[in-house]
């Protein structure tokens, strides 16, 4: 059998809980519509894959930066199943929403890692 | 005459309608055309998806750069009307994929020739540049496997109408000075 991670992830002492923004949408007049999103909250690991960075360019000081999150549940990213479509969830972590870019389903060892970029630029 | 300013969107827009009666799509099948950057991003297709992907833009060209004015006086309000207009010379890239793209990249070429589609751009003042380079094939890798895609570009003259409101002179003063900066002589005053 194999050893399943998740009661790590489930250890109140280690986890916490997020607020996910679901996406869904369709093509309307020829542009991606997207619905209001779901709300959604999850409980998992943070942690930082990147730290805040500022990037200087020409036009202004914009920052950057990355978290992984460790859930049970899987965090989508952009789709387009057939029957479920939409764009990549949005984690709101300390105040601050991040896109998720990269999912690994190790959903055989009882979890998902994701890893989520800051979108707000500045 | 009244303004006329067509933005990049609906630019694209009409664009993409006319392909879609070119390639006579099902409401199903108009939702494979799309413009392109939108602001999320947006779900990806399968390589046996047959694909049209729209973006058009302003280019620059000797055409931009002249302006006609005309003036017409109106009397109410008391004012000359201003018309400014000029040309706009838009660039729109077709790009294709999918197992038809290279069928589709000729209809579309040969369609937007078609007097129904020539009268659809001509109402919203567009105008087909009729010297259209032919389909570009540019297959693209894409983790292992080979997609077919043509591309194409259309150029477009677009008419761009701006109104504005040039203030009529209604009264002047004139001053007769002696000598360089001397006493004033007289004055005139001009009034309706």
């Amino acid at each position: 059998m194999v050893f399943q991670l998740k009661r790590v992830i489930k250890n109140r002492h280690m986890n916490q809980s997020f607020t996910v923004y679901r996406s869904s949408g369709d093509w309307v007049d020829f542009e991606w519509v997207e619905n209001t999103p779901e709300v959604l909250t999850i409980t998992g690991i943070i942690s930082i894959a990147s730290e805040k960075e500022m990037e200087n360019l020409d036009f202004a000081d914009r920052v950057k930066g990355a978290i992984v999150i460790h859930s049970i549940e899987k965090l989508n990213i952009t789709r387009d199943d057939g029957t479920e479509k939409g764009t990549s969830d949005k984690v709101v972590w300390r105040g601050e929403e991040y896109k998720v870019k990269s999912s690994s389903p190790y959903a055989d060892y009882g979890y998902y890692k994701s890893i989520a970029v800051r979108i707000k630029g500045n | 005459m009244s303004e006329q300013f067509i933005t990049d969107k609906q630019f694209e827009k009409i664009i993409a309608n006319i392909i879609s009666l070119i390639l006579e799509c099902t409401e199903e099948e108009k939702k494979k055309i799309r413009i392109n950057w939108p602001e999320e991003g947006q779900p990806a297709f399968l390589i046996t998806d047959n694909m049209v992907f729209i973006n058009g833009y302003e280019v620059d060209d000797m055409y931009n750069r002249q302006r006609e004015h005309q003036d017409t006086y109106e009397t109410s309000p008391d004012a000359f009307a201003r018309e400014t207009s000029y040309t706009r010379v838009m660039l729109t890239n077709i790009i294709l994929y999918g197992p038809l793209s290279f069928e589709n990249a000729q209809k579309i070429r040969d369609g937007f020739f078609a007097e129904e589609h020539r009268i659809t751009l001509a109402k919203n003042k567009i105008y087909m540049i009729p010297d259209n380079p032919s389909p570009k094939r540019v297959p693209e890798y894409f983790e292992g496997r080979w997609w077919k895609r043509y591309d194409i570009s259309l150029r477009f003259n677009m008419l761009t109408t701006k109104e504005s409101t040039i203030e009529r002179v209604e009264s002047a003063e004139i001053v007769l000075l002696e000598g360089d900066g001397g006493s004033e002589i007289e004055t005139i005053e001009i009034a309706e």
